[in-house]
């Protein structure tokens, strides 16, 4: 972690935002360190929205090669040229220019290749893809290491993502008779794999676990405006983990972009589990 | 090339998509995320216009800048940035103001949809109109912070941007700012009053000196005012400048004369805590213990804040040697130094808590926090939206919300049903309005600056009498109705129950002004007129004065009145709507649920 204080120029570049969430929680983005699993459509969305928010390092990994497809949603590649290559390593370059100030950096891995030593350094941990059984090894090591773990995908339309922060601490805010006051608090996330023996009946929850669980066959494209809206929602709720700074939604988003336009929450809980008393 | 949306929309969707031509307004936080969506999603056929260039507080969020854009057009620069993701798309880019007249009714009709990502309400009320004049589909969309929205506006189908009436910018009465400040936003409008007084176009409604007309002191300011009268007659101004913006002078006119004068104006004081001029060799060098904070963040001693000032002075005077205007801008160093000095000051003498330059530049410049990730968001609903419309659904586009949390539902974004044109809305639905105003009093230049310009958003109007004759009294043409424009409507014959046509030709826009006869007693409080609306509005509003003014007797203080508006630049925000319903999968059709709308400084 560096200490070394925010410049002028940053003040300038980041005013907006730290107009709305602080200098506090601009010097932990400042601080923190990323891995993007998966450079497709939802890849790229997320990756632009924190490197703009202006954190500490990024690193790009997937270990497959541009296609045709990634032109309808894929804007960090350069689809004239890059198809074929690597789509961490081609998504370097745009996203170094969204943002000088941020590490940004590839690996063309695949998640069971990934040791824990070397996830421990992330604080946050987002993956766009991955099997089952990938994502609860992955989800294992985030617990144990204190690292906030997001799953998401964009199957065509349809868009969901899971979180499990673990016990996350976070500043609550209150206002209560025009008096702000500042609480801390906590808040307990479900493991992956327990998530995944819900018995919520939603039909949209559904349809994202059969995804997952790969009863559903997987839709090898990604529509680029399903991205763009959770893409938008996932990285909010990065800065809000890294910033400590109010509740994280919990735990599971369903969108389709064939609705309309609502999207849906789930706080998807196994039966008896005993986080349950704190939500 | 790309593939775009084939394989995932359905086939007729995606050949009306190649078919279409799309038309956004405003290439900023929400139109850099628009521009790649639409062309990521195959849109063949973009128009963009913004008449801004790009600065470095944009680079957060506007990700087709970058710092080597800084001072360049934003149309242009968006344009190339998002030609790389689909070079196949035709984009065209106007560095321009919308409501220039090359942008007319026939213009916006080559479009098939029309999609505003602005941030200011006088440009959002001019598509407005161009868009239902031309019967095209309009897409808006606003975000603030966390927080976005974005509807449909179509001619019959749903309701304008005009049909809920805006619940009024925040307003202080003048003599708060003159005399009684409570808060430190009364100190800062004061303090950019101050900078347009000292170096910018004085404006009769922006004193700084106390004001001695002041109801709540009327009658004990008698020999002051004499004593006062010798500097009201020349402005600030001149002073200033005979005194060679000398800081000692200037400071000690303001900051202890003023206040001294104010002091002797007792009955304001009997219930507030009274000022306290300052003497210059007399101020305070503490500052409290402040870590953890940037340096904009730290709030300046009083001394600090007079040298602050001082330095200022020298530094304005001598951009102004011409004879020259400045205009007050945020992110002028100098001017933004000068209003925190001044605000800071002026808050010390009332006892009112000072603030940082960054607060006090969030404050005086009515900056709206924005993110990328919210403009993402909206701007992905946005292109939802505008492919509903390109396939013939227009009415199963949603108002949709994002807020801070879920909805009781889980839901978020949250989407409720379009609202029905408002009967009432003179922009959409009615072609009159009632104009309360003294014609003795009012000139045809206020009527058209001030009332169909600034409160009516008419950009250029021609205005008929109806005398049998059609008397053109006011023409859009240059120099052709000049004559006319410093008579007031009595000259003309205007009174009670005359009707004006009003129109304005670029926006196909004509209202009939019925004018109701109002004296300065009966309208309120430091304004020459006030819109009524519809005519039974107006029938219900007199009985209202009518029995206040036979409970209370007149001139009652209505601290709401006198309309101080701050610049509403940076707003990427359309206004708040009251009328809304929310739409849930779980409600069975045709019920509404009324759910409080985002409400949105």
């Amino acid at each position: 972690m560096s200490n070394n204080e925010i410049s002028k120029e940053e003040v300038d570049q980041y005013d907006r935002q730290i107009r709305l969430w602080g200098i506090e929680a601009q010097n932990r983005l400042r601080n923190a360190n990323v891995l993007i699993i998966g450079m497709g459509g939802f890849g790229a969305e997320v990756t632009k929205n924190i490197v703009l928010a202006g954190i500490n390092s990024i690193v790009l990994m997937d270990d497959k090669n541009v296609t045709m497809v990634d032109g309808s949603c894929q804007f960090l590649i350069d689809i004239t040229k890059d198809i074929g290559r690597n789509r961490a390593e081609c998504s370097v370059s745009r996203t170094k220019l969204l943002n000088p100030n941020v590490k940004v950096s590839f690996i063309a891995e695949t998640i069971k290749n990934l040791s824990n030593d070397y996830l421990k350094k992330f604080d946050v941990i987002c993956a766009t893809t991955g099997s089952q059984e990938d994502i609860t090894r992955l989800d294992e090591t985030c617990r144990e290491n204190g690292t906030v773990l997001f799953f998401g995908c964009v199957q065509g339309t349809f868009a969901y993502y899971f979180i499990d922060a673990g016990s996350h601490e976070y500043t609550k805010k209150t206002i209560k008779n025009q008096e702000t006051t500042y609480s801390e608090d906590v808040q307990e996330f479900p493991k992956f794999s327990d998530v995944l023996e819900t018995r919520n009946p939603s039909t949209l929850l559904i349809k994202a676990l059969d995804f997952i669980t790969g009863v559903k066959k997987p839709i090898l494209m990604e529509f680029g405006v399903a991205c763009a809206v959770i893409g938008g929602i996932v990285a909010q709720e990065i800065i809000k983990a890294i910033s400590k700074k109010d509740p994280l939604y919990n735990n599971f988003f369903v969108f389709d972009s064939q609705g309309d336009g609502s999207g849906q929450f789930y706080k998807v809980l196994k039966e008896k589990y005993p986080c349950q008393k704190f939500d | 090339m790309a593939v775009n949306c084939a394989n995932l929309l359905p086939i007729e969707l995606c050949e009306k998509v190649k078919n279409s031509k799309v038309f956004m307004v405003g290439a900023g936080g929400i139109g850099c995320e628009l521009l790649k969506n639409l062309v990521l999603v195959g849109f063949p056929y973009i128009e963009i216009i913004d008449l801004d260039t790009i600065d470095v507080s944009n680079l957060n969020r506007q990700f087709l800048f970058r710092k080597e854009h800084v001072g360049k057009s934003k149309a242009e620069v968006a344009k190339e940035s998002a030609l790389k993701f689909n070079p196949n798309t035709k984009i065209i880019a106007y560095q321009d103001n919308i409501k220039s007249d090359k942008y007319d009714v026939d213009f916006f009709k080559k479009f098939n949809v029309v999609l505003n990502a602005l941030d200011n309400r006088s440009a959002r009320v001019h598509v407005n109109r161009m868009c239902l004049a031309a019967d095209i589909p309009l897409i808006e969309s606003g975000t603030a912070g966390y927080l976005g929205q974005t509807t449909l506006i179509k001619k019959n189908l749903s309701e304008c941007y005009e049909c809920t009436p805006v619940s009024g910018q925040k307003s202080y009465p003048g003599c708060t700012i003159r005399n009684t400040p409570s808060e430190l936003i009364h100190c800062i409008v004061w303090s950019k009053h101050l900078f347009n007084q000292l170096f910018g176009e004085a404006d009769a409604d922006e004193e700084v000196s106390p004001d001695t007309e002041d109801p709540e002191a009327a009658g004990d300011a008698g020999e002051a005012v004499q004593k006062n009268l010798d500097f009201e007659r020349v402005s600030t101004r001149k002073w200033a400048k005979e005194n060679d913006y000398n800081n000692l002078k200037v400071f000690t006119k303001l900051f202890h004369d003023d206040i001294k004068y104010l002091l002797s104006m007792t009955n304001l004081w009997t219930e507030r805590t009274p000022p306290k001029p300052l003497v210059i060799s007399e101020l305070s060098d503490t500052q409290d213990n402040q870590s953890n904070v940037i340096p904009d963040q730290r709030i300046w001693s009083i001394k600090e804040c007079f040298d602050k000032f001082s330095n200022c002075l020298k530094e304005l005077k001598e951009r102004i040697k011409d004879d020259e205007n400045l205009i007050w801008d945020k992110d002028d160093d100098i001017a933004m130094d000068f209003v925190t000095s001044a605000a800071c000051i002026r808050a010390h003498i009332f006892g009112i808590q000072r603030k940082s330059r960054f607060d006090i530049k969030s404050m005086a410049g009515n900056i709206i926090p924005a993110i990328a990730s919210t403009n993402a968001i909206i701007a992905g609903l946005v292109v939802l939206q505008a492919l509903k419309v390109v396939q013939g659904r227009a009415k199963d586009c949603r108002h949709i919300y994002m807020n801070l949390m879920p909805n009781p539902r889980n839901k978020l974004p949250v989407s409720g049903y379009l609202c029905e044109p408002n009967p009432k809305c003179y922009v959409c639905s009615k072609s009159s309005i009632a104009v309360r105003l003294a014609p003795e009093n009012i000139t045809l230049r206020f009527f058209q600056d001030k009332i169909l310009k600034s409160s009516l958003g008419m950009v250029a109007p021609d205005v008929e009498l109806d005398d049998g004759k059609g008397t053109i009294v006011i023409s859009s043409e240059e120099g052709e109705t000049t004559e006319n424009m410093d008579k007031t409507l009595s000259e003309f014959s205007i009174k009670n129950g005359s009707q004006l046509k009003c129109d304005d030709f670029l926006q196909r826009y004509e209202v009939t002004i019925v004018i109701a006869e109002a004296s300065k007693e009966d309208l309120p409080e430091d304004q020459e007129f006030e819109v009524v609306g519809d005519i039974e509005q107006l029938k219900s509003k007199k009985d209202d004065v009518q029995n206040e003014n036979g409970k209370n007797g007149k001139n009652e203080k209505d601290d709401t009145d006198f309309l101080e508006v701050i610049s509403d630049e940076e707003m990427e925000v359309s206004e708040p709507k009251k009328r809304k319903a929310e739409d849930d999968n779980e409600v069975p059709s045709g019920k509404r649920l009324k759910t409080d709308a985002i409400e949105i400084e």
